[in-house]
């Protein structure tokens, strides 16, 4: 995980404090865990909150 | 009588500033003076603004005695959080980063107040560009509970909840992202009301999460919510995210009866991993609701389950993608849990964003079929009492849960799906201030007021307001 977030660190140029990479980690994982019943969902193809109304025009 | 007069809430005092029993100018004095008194102790203000309060205060009593009196808010003193822009006054969002930013305008909320008459006292107090819920904040210092100097007073509109607790304001704004509003408001034992999703303007508002944002009253009474949602409602041009709808009359139909009312009750989330005196007060209030001729009917949210995941992954993404390039350019600059939690949100993908999004639909869709068969929902606000400055594992249940995991837990649901929820106190445990939330249909504000109207009329704080000198008093 670690190597994960110092690879992506790198790639998007974000000065990440060496002192927050074990706290990350740790963060990280616990969203991990949330997933698990959000993968179970298979959400796929369903609807979302986000919807494209457009504005302006007469 | 000064102190008598910073007790006072919006309600009491109108009718004697209208009929020039009070004038502005002391009630504006009473005010400063409980700022001047205890901000040492609380530091519920960043800023206070004496001189312009005074000379505004002058301003509207000359009005009042000339038989212009505006309204309930004209000559009212009030505070607001840190994040609202008015223009040319510096507005810090309790950072380091805009410690000298002086917007060019002011927030429409604002500017609504201003017309309305009110009596601008200072700045209050936040967590940094409000991330955060315990408004612990590294550059103007932490933010006291006045009920319990050594607890926090929650955030991030902690400033707010200490202030208007304090009598240092008479009413306040505050912002709610992920319950900021909410949760000063039942720790600090005051009524917090987060309107629906674009009820209320955030032009001006400094964001912490656009799609989860929302601007409202903070105060001592429901009636006071009720009046300053009055004022700062309403369809705003500037803000593309209102929507025009008719705002009604939020003072109107009150009363102490909630004969016919169903009010939905949903255990398997909201109930789960209480602190036993937050359990046993909810219990009362259940009962007190029981009494007032409301009727309790259990129900089932199942999608609830993921929505502290929804909530977590879209405030990451969205307030990183706000702070990106300060965090690029000048990470130091911010306070290490706010350094922390931007560098987190860099990290989910957007696969995992717009599953949150989509999280957020089937809960609003659970939301809307329950909302056929209730009036409104109640919970609790918090599972806890206000934690120690600090402290960052709470216990409950024998499990250590982490505490700024705990502050949002149960708000997150009204901001994922944008549904207006009021929290109202409901007793002390351990003399601490422990609140419940009512939770209502979007738009439907009214109904949640009326509710809390009712439960507040009970006097469940039998009268105990928190003193300075650490006692817990009856007034």
């Amino acid at each position: 995980m670690k190597d994960y977030l110092y690879l992506t660190s790198q790639l998007k140029g974000l000065p990440i404090a060496k002192e927050n990479y074990d706290l990350l980690e740790e963060r990280l994982t616990e969203l991990e865990k949330m997933r698990v019943s959000v993968d179970e969902l298979e959400l796929d193809d369903r609807n979302m909150v986000l919807v494209n109304i457009p504005t302006g025009g007469k | 009588m000064t102190k008598q007069l910073a007790e006072k809430s919006i309600g009491e005092l109108a009718p004697l500033l209208e009929s020039k029993e009070v004038s502005p100018v002391e009630v504006t004095e009473a005010v400063l003076k409980q700022v001047e008194t205890y901000n040492e102790q609380t530091n519920a203000y960043i800023r206070v603004d004496a001189e312009d309060a005074q000379t505004s205060a002058k301003i509207a009593e000359s009005e009042i005695m000339k038989g212009n009196y505006k309204g309930k808010l004209h000559g009212i003193p009030m505070a607001l959080k840190d994040i609202f822009y008015v223009k040319d006054k510096v507005v810090t969002m309790g950072s380091k980063i805009h410690k000298d930013f002086k917007p060019s305008y002011s927030a429409t909320v604002v500017e609504k107040l201003a017309e309305a008459g009110v009596i601008f006292t200072g700045t209050l107090n936040m967590h940094e560009y409000a991330w955060g819920g315990t408004n612990n904040n590294p550059h103007f210092g932490p933010c006291r509970n006045p009920w319990d100097l050594e607890k926090i007073p929650g955030g991030s509109s902690g400033g707010s909840g200490a202030a208007v607790a304090a009598d240092m304001t008479i009413a306040s704004l505050g912002t709610d992202t992920g319950g900021s509003i909410r949760i000063p408001s039942a720790v600090c034992g005051i009524v917090g009301l987060k309107p629906t999703h674009g009820r209320v303007s955030k032009h001006g508002v400094f964001p912490l999460s656009w799609s989860l944002d929302h601007a409202g009253p903070m105060t001592k009474t429901v009636t006071d919510a009720a009046i300053l949602l009055e004022y700062i409602a309403g369809f705003d041009p500037k803000d593309p995210t209102t929507i025009d709808r008719p705002v009604t009359s939020y003072t109107t139909g009150l009363s102490e009866d909630l004969k016919g009312m169903v009010i939905g009750v949903e255990e398997d989330f909201y109930l789960t991993n209480l602190q036993p005196g937050v359990q046993e007060l909810f219990d009362k209030a259940i009962e007190t609701l029981k009494t007032l001729g409301a009727e309790i009917k259990p129900i089932k949210i199942p999608s609830l389950k993921n929505a502290h995941y929804a909530e977590m992954i879209t405030v990451l993404a969205e307030a990183s993608a706000i702070h990106h390039t300060n965090l690029k350019r000048r990470p130091e600059d911010f306070g290490k849990d706010v350094r922390l939690s931007l560098e987190l949100g860099e990290i989910p993908s957007a696969v995992e964003y717009v599953q949150a999004q989509q999280i957020r639909y089937k809960i609003k869709q659970e939301f809307q079929e329950i909302f056929k068969t209730v009036d409104t929902i109640l919970a609790p606000t918090l599972p806890f009492t206000a934690p120690t400055i600090g402290q960052e594992i709470t216990i409950i249940n024998n499990q250590e849960l982490k505490v700024s995991d705990e502050l949002i837990r149960l708000q997150s649901p009204a901001n994922l799906t944008g549904l207006p929820s009021i929290s109202v106190p409901c007793g002390l445990s351990e003399n601490m201030p422990v609140g419940i939330q009512f939770i209502g249909n979007a738009f439907d504000e009214q109904m949640i007021i009326k509710a809390a109207y009712a439960f507040e009329s009970t006097n469940p704080m039998e009268g105990r307001k928190p003193q300075l000198d650490g006692v817990v008093e009856r007034v």
